[in-house]
């Protein structure tokens, strides 16, 4: 079965779906709190300092070959 | 094509070890290690009872046709460095599952109808979806501290949310990439990556999503101009941080709506077509300015709506051409090269009523 649930942040909508056996046994208060996790785990996500990049000596990104900026180690 | 289960807890999954995987579920250990043809399962055989248990990937590339966990009765945590390819299903239970993985996860599927089910658990390394004819559709959002890249085939957010550092579908392959009123937030891009996509071979369905810079980033691709590729609400959301529009070799496609959530934030026009946009709605605030430019200092850029009156505020404007309709800047700098912008200065009885 599947839980649809949505919440927003700072205007920003997030929409999430549990899927779940149908013969789960959570109570609604475990399912409220996976939902509380997960729109948590997303507001952490998308306020993270962005991520550091390998830079050559002039400071420039360096890319891989599909383009993308390669993470530092 | 056989189905493959995992047997015995925790153990490693490599190119050559059987002691894990089983021909049935609880079976006898021993069966090969599965390949691209084979299905595998973690479920409640996998373990003692419900003890924790632990995958771990390395040495070698991990294959799989599905990948399905959803019947685990114990804590399953898949560790490990090593990249994997499936090319099915991807199925992960709600509850019972941990990650430290951080190998490259690639979705490898030559078929359509595929799903791809993280069911809440975040990933922290690169996703690719690339399977010539391959077709996928998300039944929970993707979050990833890494980057996600569409190569080849059909990607269907389902409205679910999509998170990462970078979205690049940058390339000349055949493509869809439907977004549905999905929300995708760029938390890491460069002035050249970010929410960037192709301007040929690409399908799009995009015209109700929302793609979010929560750092500086750059959103680029589709077909240009007035009738050009419709995205919905492009918004900055990165206080400090720069969005750019388009590369010097990249085209930027339209937008329902442009807006930022935080002040100060840049708004750099970075490729020489027009940016249209129906509704402009960017503006700072007294002391926290939004800058609008170009990326070549002393070429301008234009923006362009089909009609109407936009009013921003506190702007530093800079090398733009505003085409359509009546373009404002209240309480604005004019740091010139800019046509079509009338600065004009706004007291309180304009702002009640601008804001009424």
């Amino acid at each position: 079965m599947n839980i649809d649930f949505e919440n927003s942040y700072n205007g920003i909508i997030y929409r999430d779906t549990i899927v779940l056996l149908d013969n789960h046994t959570f109570t609604d208060v475990q399912i409220e709190e996976m939902k509380q996790t997960r729109f948590n785990n997303w507001v952490k996500a998308i306020t993270a300092p962005p991520p550091n990049y390998m830079r050559d000596k002039d400071g420039e990104v360096l890319y891989d070959e599909d383009g993308n900026p390669i993470p530092a180690e | 094509m056989a189905n493959r289960y995992w047997v015995g807890g925790t153990g490693t999954w490599n190119g050559t070890s059987t002691t894990n995987w089983s021909a049935s579920s609880g079976g006898a250990s021993g069966a090969t290690v599965p390949t691209l043809v084979d299905s595998v399962f973690f479920d409640a055989n996998s373990n003692t009872g419900t003890a924790a248990f632990t995958v771990t990937l390395a040495t070698a590339t991990a294959n799989c046709l599905d990948f399905d966990a959803t019947a685990v009765d114990g804590v399953m945590t898949m560790a490990g460095t090593t990249s994997i390819n499936i090319y099915g299903n991807f199925l992960l239970p709600a509850t019972n599952f941990t990650r430290t993985y951080t190998g490259n996860t690639s979705f490898t599927a030559v078929a359509t109808g595929k799903t791809v089910d993280f069911n809440g658990t975040s990933w922290a390394s690169n996703i690719g979806f690339n399977g010539v004819g391959g077709g996928w559709t998300l039944s929970n959002p993707l979050i990833t501290t890494g980057n996600i890249s569409l190569t080849n085939g059909s990607f269907n957010s389902n409205n679910k949310n999509v998170t990462c550092a970078v979205f690049n579908f940058n390339n000349v392959n055949t493509k869809t990439l439907t977004l549905g009123t999905s929300t995708v937030t760029i938390t890491g891009g460069t002035s050249t990556t970010g929410f960037v996509g192709a301007n040929s071979n690409t399908t799009y369905s995009v015209s109700s999503s929302t793609i979010v810079f929560s750092n500086t980033g750059c959103f680029a691709g589709g077909s240009a101009g007035a009738t050009g590729t419709q995205f919905g609400t492009l918004t900055m959301s990165a206080s400090g941080g720069t969005l750019y529009l388009g590369t010097g070799a990249t085209t930027v496609a339209r937008c329902t709506t442009l807006n930022n959530t935080v002040q100060p934030c840049t708004i750099t026009h970075a490729c020489t077509t027009s940016f249209t946009v129906d509704t402009f709605n960017v503006s700072g605030t007294a002391g926290n300015l939004v800058t609008f430019n170009s990326n070549t200092a002393g070429t301008a850029r234009t923006i362009n709506k089909t009609s109407g009156t936009t009013n921003a505020y506190y702007m530093n404007i800079q090398d733009s051409t505003a085409t359509g309709g009546t373009w404002n800047a209240y309480n604005s700098t004019n740091s010139g090269n800019n046509t079509n912008w009338n600065f004009l200065t706004a007291n309180s009885g304009n702002f009640l009523m601008f804001f009424n």
